[in-house]
């Protein structure tokens, strides 16, 4: 493949990606009320959401880690429309009978007899259960990428800085004090799609109004970072 | 493909223009020919003919007159770079470029100095936010388009 052919190939990958980023981006402020998770059913992520999964220590939540069955039922649960928080007694059955429907990418417990047809029936359903798996925790990782395509940069080393308050308040006091009317109950319930949408609409009025040109960065500028190493690379 | 996408004619613009950066062997004279730092893409630039108006208004109440004259031609820009196979741009880096026509509608070469670059910390790194100034006094100003080697 030469050079010119790699660069079109990159592009139209660009194109689809720019596609994608744009869809996602309208379809944010259409009001949907749910979305779906390899046939679980998910509200849009919230910012109430993202506490609740960092506190829970989920791997779905940046820095993505590998999930097992049990973060990938936490998770499903928490996004869930009929999610109850707390302990009591309500929110315990409603878990309960949520995490029955998630036994189907559990690892079968192992026959107690190692009999053969035993064991092929059981080998059969452990691919069947990690086939389950592996579909959901890919339309789980894509929900949570779509989620927070937008969201404001981190450091480029990866490092994070000192933290002297909430991610939230941060976000909630920068939407407030930008936008009049808004407020911490509504800011709440926004899915993260539409507040990280104003967040980097506050980012690029604020630099223009300081007399900056604003540096703004979508998931889809990677694709010209490859074309770019070609042409440093082979050129 | 996407649901509500029924075609694609594949020709969105690529928003932005590739170039080859360069600095200078001897900075005191940038014309002797620089050292190239590799292939940049500018995603925005905006140079605008700076211009200096001068008035001479006659005080005896007769007719005013003014002149203009050519200033430098100034403006920002936000270039990315590949993090892997260029270094960060410095004062004094410069590239060319044909962003204007004249009035026969050929390109007008020029040489873009850049001066000012930002070094931003965050996920947008491979970007930066950079004034440029046109040489007037550049030679051999040559233009690449470094997407098909010409």
């Amino acid at each position: 493949m030469t050079l010119r052919e790699e660069i079109q190939e990159i592009e139209a990958q660009r194109i689809k990606d720019v596609e994608r980023e744009r869809i996602i981006r309208d379809a944010a402020f259409l009001g949907l009320q749910t979305e779906d998770i390899a046939g679980y059913p998910a509200v849009p992520l919230t910012l109430r959401h993202c506490n609740i999964l960092r506190l829970k220590g989920s791997p779905f939540m940046p820095p993505f880690e590998t999930p097992g069955p049990d973060e990938l039922a936490t998770f499903l649960w928490v996004v869930n429309p009929g999610f109850i928080p707390g302990n009591h007694k309500e929110a315990v059955r409603a878990r309960n009978r949520f995490f029955k429907t998630c036994h189907v990418f559990f690892k079968p417990v192992e026959p107690i007899f190692g009999l053969t047809f035993r064991i092929k029936r059981w080998e059969r359903r452990v691919g069947a259960a990690l086939d389950i798996f592996t579909r959901t925790v890919t339309a789980a990782r894509s929900y949570m990428e779509s989620s927070l395509m937008d969201r404001p940069p981190s450091s480029a080393d990866g490092s994070s800085s000192i933290e002297y308050y909430s991610d939230f308040c941060h976000v909630a006091g920068s939407l407030m004090r930008n936008y009049p009317g808004l407020n911490y109950e509504l800011i709440q319930r926004l899915p993260t799609k539409v507040i990280y949408q104003f967040l980097k609409e506050v980012r690029e009025h604020n630099a223009l109004s300081a007399g900056d040109t604003p540096v703004m960065w979508n998931g889809s500028d990677n694709q010209y970072d490859r074309i770019l190493e070609l042409l440093n690379t082979r050129n | 493909m996407y649901p509500n996408s029924k075609y694609n004619s594949g020709n969105v613009p690529h928003g932005g223009i590739y170039v080859d950066c360069y600095r200078p062997n001897d900075p005191e004279n940038p014309n002797a020919g620089g050292t190239k730092l590799g292939t940049y893409r500018v995603e925005s630039i905006s140079p605008k003919p700076g211009a200096i108006l001068t008035k001479r208004p006659d005080i005896d109440g007769g007719k005013g007159g003014w002149f203009i004259i050519d200033g430098d031609t100034e403006g920002n820009a936000v270039i990315q770079r590949n993090v892997a196979t260029t270094p960060t741009l410095d004062n004094g880096d410069y590239f060319d470029a044909a962003l204007g026509v004249d009035a026969v509608g050929a390109p007008i070469a020029e040489r873009f100095v850049i001066h000012g670059p930002d070094r931003p910390a965050d996920a947008g790194y491979r970007k930066m936010s950079l004034s440029i100034i046109v040489d007037q006094n550049a030679i051999n100003v040559v233009p690449r388009d470094p997407l098909n080697g010409n």
